[in-house]
């Protein structure tokens, strides 16, 4: 069964970091060739979001219920669990029943999608498959690798296309020069250019072209960097290769690589054969042919530039963190506000003049007798529970559940609104506890909230004498 | 009588229950198009002059800052006014309350007051039974209580003076399904049993799951208006007769007793003033049973029994479908559900249809005079509300 390319979408960010501004940072440390600048996704963009400007454009007047499958290639997706594809085809407006796939782990993704995609058409299984390939990667800092692109490419393939893609092959080779693993969070390289290109990457690219259907005349393949992408076309005689896609301004753009490589071929071209091959240090490569006879539509969206300096860089990938965020649980947190908190803090408590109530908290009229004269005191340290629950839900984190809450009477206090505390209860054998137990007053941490403590009274039952300690007076 | 009288002339709410499929204003256009479907009389969109909308959740999840315009949106209600209530758990009565104020007032003839809550979108356990967000008073949020303790405290009390047992509390729980199980609208419409109630998940010492109402998605919503005019847009208008709202001390720790609540008691003996009548009129009535042990609480707050008297007269078969004062013939919280902001505006909606004969099933015989309980947090807030077929 004929299957080809109908249509190819791009989006690169508009943020972009000078590789010189990179230079004057590490001294010393090696650049990629010929890359001037490196594109770099804003806080709001991930690879989500930069396949979803991506697939738009190449869905461009297309019938979205028509797309019956989405596969997505990345590297760097926000979920290590969870479906980036799924939430690309939310955004797309996917009918439910569209199949979604994730590829992942590999830079060699991009390219095996697209085999996916034409494995699925001639198997009868889809009829027309949408390919996003995206990245939002950082390498180590201070290496060679540090600075990626980031960019999506997207693929609408089907049989109703004009060009016509060959089967994938594959050639494995080699030892990883670059990787990424969750305890570095960064790329890392094997730091010998030489090494990593003639040793690793060639013979690679080599073994799977010897393997393609002979007569392409251009040749697609994500570049390690501007320099090295020439030096393979040379060594593979495809220097003619003419390729719109400038990866002096985005830099290695990873598993989308060889499709963004592919995208700038076929741009205005009627008639050409190009090999598009991914090629990964350590896995090898591979490729497959596109023939074109006819244009295909190719939509590039290149936003205007933004000079992004390397500490915004840095802020970008939450390297190093910017202005904190106002929290609102902090007007919380600060219970019982800052009007109150010496007094409460200290478990002090309000003595009204005229009846004696102990208002605890302090209050400005008193809970008994509404009157306002009043000498503070701090509470005594003992009391009677009057009621509690043993609760199997904590609103107080991270203490585990059951825990009991209930209202104290502090010994000897007056007062019938006052002479109470409400509070927690910690250090208790809750199936002694009842109505009447006696309980000592505590200090303890009461939760915390964005990393704030909370400090405040709880309430144990009486163990032992050393209890019997009375609070230092005010005055 | 309120003013020169005002009447309920429509009612609708939405089934209760996990409205997964239906967005917060979904709820609302839902209730608002039922209104208007109502065939009987000329009720357009274009009469209703105002609204009062009651919802609690919509600041405290949805973080709403102008929830007056939530209603008119949805509703193309735009330009005309539109008030929020938030009063906790008794928001819905207090927006009726506050509605036919206005229309006793003379400022409007015909307003809409529409109580809506979506609570199911969050967790259970961060909604309601855990959210800190409700319990944010100075001395509560950081001391680890949370909704059914409001209530617990009050049945730890009463256990221990022998004034309630614990199978007391199941069996509110038994009878408020038993009665939701002919409520079509209700969330949780299975019958349960005394032994079920005891054996399932404690919450809250001693009260079990099934002694708590569900978090609950719904909507619910009334037109009031001008006694006068009822008949315009309805053969039966039901008389709203009497309005009374009380508050109580904001923490446990300051409340000078437990298993009794000043609140609920004094809004109910100013209802009762307001209407001119006494507990034993009553027909039939909505209590606010969020947890078992509060609708005990209920009976005798508002005088449908002598203080002490719950227990027995919760196992007379009194307050049963068939019994002399039925109450929570919806299925009540626990059964219904307990959309907070649409509660107290659907159990007005349950008193209106009672009392126009037209609660099928559940329908108590000869229904006249009806009243609705509905309280936020532990009786920091209690709105009563009567109404009476005219």
């Amino acid at each position: 069964m004929h299957v080809g390319v109908e249509a190819i979408g791009t989006y690169v960010p508009s943020g972009r970091l000078a590789i010189s501004e990179l230079r004057q940072h590490w001294p010393g440390v090696p650049t990629p060739g010929g890359v001037k600048t490196v594109t770099v996704a804003g806080y709001d963009e991930d690879i989500v979001t930069m396949g979803v400007e991506a697939a738009e454009a190449a869905l461009s007047g297309v019938t979205v219920a028509s797309v019956d499958l989405l596969i997505v290639a990345t590297c760097s997706s926000p979920y290590t669990e969870h479906s980036a594809a799924a939430e690309i085809a939310r955004a797309l407006a996917l009918e439910p029943t569209a199949a979604i796939v994730d590829v992942a782990g590999s830079t060699l993704g991009g390219v095996n999608a697209v085999e996916i995609a034409r494995g699925a058409i001639v198997a009868g299984n889809a009829t027309r498959v949408l390919v996003v390939a995206a990245e939002r990667r950082r390498g180590a800092p201070g290496s060679a690798v540090e600075a990626l692109g980031a960019g999506a490419v997207a693929l609408l393939i089907s049989s109703e296309a004009t060009s016509t893609l060959g089967p994938s092959v594959s050639y494995r080779h080699g030892v990883p020069t670059r990787w990424r693993s969750e305890s570095t969070g960064v790329l890392r390289n094997y730091d010998d250019q030489r090494y990593e290109l003639v040793g690793q990457i060639e013979p690679a690219l080599k073994g799977v072209l010897s393997q393609l259907a002979p007569g392409a005349t251009q040749l697609a393949v994500g570049p390690l960097d501007v320099r090295s992408r020439t030096a393979l076309l040379r060594s593979t005689n495809f220097d003619a290769t003419d390729s719109s896609f400038d990866f002096s301004q985005t830099g290695e753009l990873g598993s989308g690589g060889p499709l963004f490589d592919l995208a700038g071929v076929v741009t205005n071209q009627e008639s050409v054969l190009v090999a598009c091959v991914g090629v990964e240090s350590g896995s090898g490569a591979t490729g497959f042919t596109l023939d074109v006879n006819g244009p295909i539509r190719v939509t590039a969206h290149l936003p205007e530039p933004t000079p992004i300096s390397y500490v915004e860089y840095l802020q970008r990938f939450g390297v190093i963190e910017g202005p904190m965020p106002p929290s609102p649980i902090v007007p919380y947190a600060a219970t019982p506000g800052a009007a109150r908190s010496d007094l409460e803090g200290s478990l002090t408590g309000a003595r009204c003049v005229a009846c004696q109530s102990f208002n605890i908290p302090p209050r400005r009229l008193c809970v008994d007798c509404g009157t306002s004269e009043f000498t503070f005191e701090r509470a005594v340290r003992f009391g009677e529970v009057v009621t509690f629950n043993v609760q199997h839900v904590v609103a107080v984190h991270p203490e585990p559940a059951p825990v009991a809450v209930g209202v104290v009477r502090l010994k000897g206090e007056t007062g019938s609104r006052g002479g109470q505390i409400s509070a927690m209860f910690c250090d208790t054998k809750l199936d002694e506890l009842k109505v009447g137990t006696a309980v000592k007053i505590v200090y303890r941490r009461l939760g915390v909230d964005d990393g704030l403590v909370k400090y405040g009274w709880k309430v144990r039952s009486v163990t032992d004498s050393s209890d019997e300690v009375t609070p230092g007076r005010l005055s | 009588m309120i003013g020169s009288g005002v009447s309920i002339v429509a009612a609708s709410m939405v089934r209760f229950g996990e409205r997964f499929e239906s967005s917060y204003e979904d709820l609302m256009v839902d209730v608002w198009n039922a209104l208007l479907a109502d065939p009987e009389g000329d009720l357009t969109p274009d009469r209703v002059e105002a609204a009062w909308l009651s919802t609690a959740l919509g600041g405290l999840i949805r973080r709403e800052a102008v929830t007056g315009a939530s209603l008119a949106d949805p509703l193309n209600f735009y330009p005309r006014p539109v008030t929020r209530i938030e009063n906790a758990c008794a928001g819905g009565s207090d927006a009726i309350r506050n509605a036919a104020f206005a229309i006793a007032a003379g400022i409007y003839d015909v307003v809409l007051v529409l109580g809506v809550e979506k609570m199911r979108d969050l967790p259970t356990k961060a909604s309601l039974i855990a959210q800190r967000g409700t319990m944010s008073h100075l001395w509560w949020h950081p001391r680890g209580a949370t909704s059914p303790y409001l209530f617990g405290q009050h049945a730890t009390v009463m256990m221990e003076q022998g004034r309630i047992t614990r199978e007391d509390m199941a069996l509110v729980s038994v009878k408020n399904h038993d009665h939701g199980v002919l409520n079509p609208n209700a969330f949780m419409r299975k019958p349960v049993t005394v032994e079920q109630v005891l054996a399932s998940p404690p919450i809250c010492e001693p009260l079990t799951v099934l002694d708590c109402c569900p978090t609950t998605d719904g909507a619910a919503a009334l037109i009031l208006c001008r006694s006068e005019l009822a008949h315009q847009f309805t053969s039966a208008p039901v008389e709203l007769v009497a309005t009374g709202l009380a508050t109580d001390t904001m923490y446990s720790h300051t409340k000078p007793i437990f298993g009794e609540q000043a609140g609920p008691t004094r809004a109910a003996l100013d209802a009762y003033k307001m209407a001119g009548i006494a507990p034993s009129d009553i027909d039939v009535a909505e209590l606010h049973d969020c947890f078992t042990v509060a609708e005990l609480l209920a009976y005798e707050d508002l005088g449908f029994c002598e203080r002490g008297g719950a227990s027995a007269w919760l196992r007379s078969g009194a307050p049963s479908l068939g019994g002399s004062l039925p109450c929570n013939p919806s299925g009540g919280l626990l059964s219904k559900g307990h959309p907070i902001g649409a509660t107290g505006v659907a159990q007005l909606c349950e008193i209106f249809w009672q009392l126009r004969g037209e609660a099928g099933e559940r329908q108590v015989e000869g229904a006249r005079i009806g009243l609705t309980h509905n309280v936020g947090g532990n009786g920091q807030v209690t709105c009563v509300n009567i109404a009476q077929r005219m």
